[in-house]
């Protein structure tokens, strides 16, 4: 297992040095950085070399990339358009997303499973057709809409839970926008889920334990689920990154100051810093939850063995 | 480390020890499914009843409604789309059809257990073993974690698990397949139930491992004094072990009789059919009979000549082989390493054989799983490439072919495979399926003659030649053989390699199948390579019999060589373990039961492979590897026992019982 981590850790260098080259490339390749910067006024020429030379955007591209690297892994990201270093940004931001992204993660696996494990276990009948049409509807009407639709009705119209995020980030005010954002990722879950459970309820083993005479609570909670939920596991695994990365739409609807609000300022000014910076880490936050989430499969299944 | 043991001659059925009311008894059960497409009758009215010490075996064929009356019995039917409209189930006396779902729980796995057939599947993946049959105890007694986990290691040992304490905590795939089996006996055991239901306990095993599960069972069953009901389609087992046998057709009882009775004097004509249509390990037969009430076509298959008696097999000796394999060798590389792979070692599937094959005959290689006969199938192809070694087709080392001149020779050795629902493509029309060798070899059939092609071919295995459009899913498992068998044949091929055409189908199919693929053999002047584990087929079908065992050849010859004069102890102990329909036969015959599995390919044992299981075993076997020659006490007596083996102590005995 030690090994494995290893082998993981060490696949994951050439990964990361190759998508962050990637994304520094792409928003190099959005225009001119000094020019943004200045807006709509237009720049004095002596001033503009200056900020040129000091940002170092005369040297090659691929010289540009070491010395960023360079001062990311001395913690420099460099500075953001309104002249914060990008770090404070990050500091801001993300404990924010991650308390979203919590709120949402809980709510997609909780109300996911279940619905996926009625549904499965109810093959055919009313309820299993009712939560299809339910998930169809939830996948097929965009985030912004739902979005915008529960903020006015649930938080303006009938009060019941604060329509916006204040500065200080209270819970009560994060449970609307994470059920707008787990909505899409939870009827997955649940079809996931309940495609899993009916395959495996007709399952030898699940007959066998049925015919050792176990209560049927036990049937399903110990012999059951935990073999349905092994490819549920990896779906979860891979979606924390893109509950992260994919709050964008929601982070504006209910004012979050989240990596969403960070990266939109950023690439609507082209500030490379900002856009590059906040990326890498969504880069290693993605990497890390794969290998968690390999890892927790072994867990799961002993017949999957690293070496 | 070997046991030979006699059991002393049982005339009759056991008398049950425990007279007066039975354990069980069904009455009149009727079972219906309801589904979409109407209600399917599945049982229509059994009855039987098992008493306590007592072994029911109930026989009959996949869908006879055997499986269905079991779980019917504990239980576990899923309701819907099941339903039992009529019938009583009476366990000691009281009828369980009326009890609550809670008082049936409570029998379910502690009054009344099941064994199932596939232990892979039926025990829980993710689940160790040892809390599999501690559950049992933590469930139904309320035993701690702790003491569970004790009485589990106490089964184990129980059930012959070696190193139960170390071994508690594993998984089943890190069981073998009869360590397995063992496991779910164990956990039928575990509450000392009074009634065991085991449904085709051994059907998954290979003979050896099956020979030492029954008696691990038998004996239990007598310690316990336990009702069994065994269900089974093998006449070998249930001649073996059972007091009587109800025979399941169709969802009725055609036949209900102590065992002595039912072989003697068969009463039902579907159990008279049943008898003469298995093949017989000590006897070699006569065109097999085939089950009527089958498709028309399905029927007509069976008439043909077959290679009688009195027509002896000629001597290899003048003829020219038209296959000659010396020394294959292939080994698996086992890689271990980050990014550089180094090979760590290998697993020797095959390791060095030898053998020919001559035209118009049968060479049936037998062995048990994992001893290399598939990949031996393989290497004939040229679907794997041998690692070392040739395979001379026509003088010509076809192991080494490529391209253009590989396709040539391929289009002369075909292939059947053994899983007919998988080897079909369930998306081609089964003219397609047939047809489909034509578009690789053009040559054989120009476009326009194709359907006629087919329709010829199918017209040959015995199906409606109309049948061109229809899919295989349309089919029956006999069926799909056929069409299976009908694209083998497509290229006019001189050599079939069959692997295991036989094992995934039912007795009365196999015996149509078998009789086909005799008949073809005839008219088409065909060379097989059958390979299967079931010793009895392959008796019956071949001419000569190759003998594996570790990815090496422990012995060939004749069948009447191998069968009547054995003299590899490894061939002795799988003929003996082959269980013989006839319950006469099975007090006098002596059974050589091997301890233990087969090695590890990839570890094999040093000289003779076989040593670790062998009761002649000696330090020479360890050191010197036999070779496969006909042994030097045996040369000059001139008896069928002077074929080639490859033991240092060679010595014939029969072990079958010829009739």
């Amino acid at each position: 297992m030690g090994r494995y981590v290893v082998r993981r850790l060490l696949q994951m260098v050439p990964v990361f040095i190759g998508t962050t080259f990637l994304i520094f490339v792409m928003v190099y390749a959005l225009g001119d950085p000094v020019a943004a910067m200045f807006g709509d006024r237009t720049p004095d020429p002596a001033t503009a070399a200056q900020i040129r030379e000091s940002l170092h955007l005369n040297d090659p591209l691929w010289s540009q990339y070491l010395q960023y690297m360079a001062g990311i892994f001395q913690g420099d990201f460099g500075t953001a358009f309104n002249g914060r270093p990008v770090i404070e940004l990050m500091g801001d931001a993300f404990p924010n997303t991650i308390q979203l992204t919590l709120v949402a993660f809980v709510i997609e696996l909780v109300v996911g499973v279940a619905l996926g494990v009625v549904a499965g276990m109810r093959r055919g009948r009313l309820i299993d057709t009712g939560v299809l049409v339910l998930t169809l509807f939830v996948i097929s009407i965009p985030t912004f809409v739902t979005g915008y639709l529960l903020q006015y009705f649930v938080g303006v119209k009938w009060g019941a839970l604060p329509p916006s995020v204040s500065t200080e980030v209270r819970f009560e005010e994060l449970i609307l926008p994470g059920i707008v954002l787990a909505g899409v990722s939870l009827a997955y879950v649940a079809r996931l889920t309940r495609t899993s459970i009916a395959e495996n309820i007709r399952s030898d083993y699940i007959r066998t334990a049925t015919a050792k005479g176990l209560p049927r609570r036990r049937v399903i909670s110990v012999h059951l689920l935990r073999n349905s939920l092994i490819p549920v596991v990896t779906f979860l695994g891979t979606d924390i990154g893109g509950l992260m990365a994919g709050a964008i739409v929601t982070e504006r609807i209910f004012n979050l100051q989240g990596v969403g609000y960070q990266l939109y300022q950023g690439i609507l000014r082209q500030n490379a810093p900002t856009v590059v910076g906040f990326v890498t880490v969504l880069v290693v936050v993605f990497l890390a939850a794969n290998l968690l989430v390999d890892l927790l499969y072994a867990v799961l299944d002993p017949r999957i063995r690293y070496a | 480390m070997t046991t030979t043991e006699k059991t002393a001659a049982v005339p009759g059925p056991r008398t049950p020890e425990a007279a007066g009311s039975p354990l069980l008894q069904v009455r009149d059960l009727h079972v219906e499914f309801h589904t979409r497409d109407g209600v399917v009758k599945a049982v229509n009215g059994v009855n039987y009843s098992v008493s306590a010490g007592e072994t029911l075996a109930v026989l009959g064929e996949s869908g006879s409604g055997k499986s269905v009356t079991a779980q019917a019995i504990m239980g576990i039917l899923d309701m819907p789309p099941a339903k039992i409209p009529q019938g009583e189930i009476l366990f000691r006396g009281q009828d369980m059809l009326t009890m609550s779902g809670e008082q049936r729980r409570k029998i379910r796995g502690a009054k009344i257990a099941m064994i199932f057939q596939d232990a892979l599947s039926s025990l829980n993946p993710v689940l160790s073993v040892g809390y599999q049959l501690g559950e049992m105890f933590r469930v139904h007694q309320g035993l701690s974690k702790k003491d569970a986990k004790a009485k589990a290691i106490e089964l184990m040992d129980k059930v012959k698990i070696p190193a139960a304490k170390s071994r508690v905590g594993d998984y089943p795939h890190q069981f073998s397949g009869g360590m397995r089996q063992r496991i779910m006996i164990a956990m039928a055991l575990a509450l000392e139930p009074d009634l065991i239901i085991a449904d085709e306990p051994t059907t998954a095993l290979d003979v050896t491992v099956q020979a030492q599960v029954m008696d691990l069972l038998a004996e239990l069953q007598r310690e316990y004094n336990m009702g069994l009901i065994l269900i089974t389609h093998d006449l070998g087992v249930v001649a073996d072990v059972a007091d009587k046998i109800a025979v399941m057709y169709a969802g009725r009882i055609v036949e209900h009789a102590p065992v002595g009775e039912l072989y003697k004097t068969p009463a039902h004509p579907y159990t008279r059919g049943l008898l003469d249509s298995i093949p017989r390990l000590d006897q070699k037969g006569q065109e097999l009979y085939a089950i009527k009430g089958l498709p028309a076509a399905a029927a007509r298959a069976t008439s043909g000549r077959r290679r009688s008696m009195a027509e002896p097999v000629t001597k290899n000796a003048d003829r020219e082989p038209i296959l000659q394999v010396r020394n294959l060798v292939k080994h698996f590389p086992l890689t271990q390493g980050v990014l550089f792979k180094k090979q760590v070692g290998a697993v020797k599937a095959v390791d060095g054989i030898s053998f020919d094959l001559y035209r118009g005959e049968t060479l049936g290689i037998v062995g048990e799983s994992g001893c290399g006969k598939s990949t031996v199938a393989k290497l004939l192809m040229n679907l794997e490439r041998a690692t070392a070694g040739e395979v001379f087709y026509k003088g010509e080392d076809i192991t080494k072919l490529t391209g253009r001149a590989l396709k040539a020779v391929r289009r002369n050795i075909q292939m059947v495979f053994q899983d007919p629902y998988t080897s079909l493509n369930p998306r081609m029309t089964v003219g397609d399926i047939i047809g489909e060798p034509f578009d690789i070899h053009p040559e054989v059939a120009p476009k326009g003659d194709r359907r006629r092609k087919v329709q010829e071919l199918l017209d040959v295995v015995g199906l409606n030649p109309e049948y061109l459009n229809r899919y295989p899913h349309q089919f029956s498992g006999g069926q799909r053989q056929r069409i299976g068998i009908a694209r083998g044949l497509a290229l006019n091929p001189e050599i079939i390699i069959c692997d295991e055409p036989v094992s995934a189908l039912d007795v009365s199919v196999q015996a149509q199948v078998v009789n086909l693929m005799e008949r073809l053999q005839d008219e088409f002047e065909l060379s097989y390579l059958f390979i299967a584990h079931d010793l009895s087929v392959v008796r019956h079908i071949s001419d000569r019999v190759g003998v594996m065992y570790l990815g090496k050849m422990a012995e060939i010859g004749t069948d009447e060589e191998i069968y009547e004069h054995p003299t590899h102890p490894y061939t002795q102990a799988l003929l003996s373990a082959v269980p013989v329909p006839d319950p006469e036969a099975r007090g006098g015959r002596e059974r050589i039961i091997l301890s233990g599995d087969v090695p590890s390919p990839a570890n094999p044992p040093s000289g003779c492979r076989f040593r670790t299981r062998c009761w002649k075993a000696q330090d020479k076997c360890a050191e010197e590897t036999p070779l496969l020659a006909v042994p030097e006490a045996l040369k000059d007596t001139g008896s069928l026992a002077a074929h080639e083996s490859a033991c240092h102590f060679a010595e014939e005995k029969d072990v079958v019982g010829a009739a």
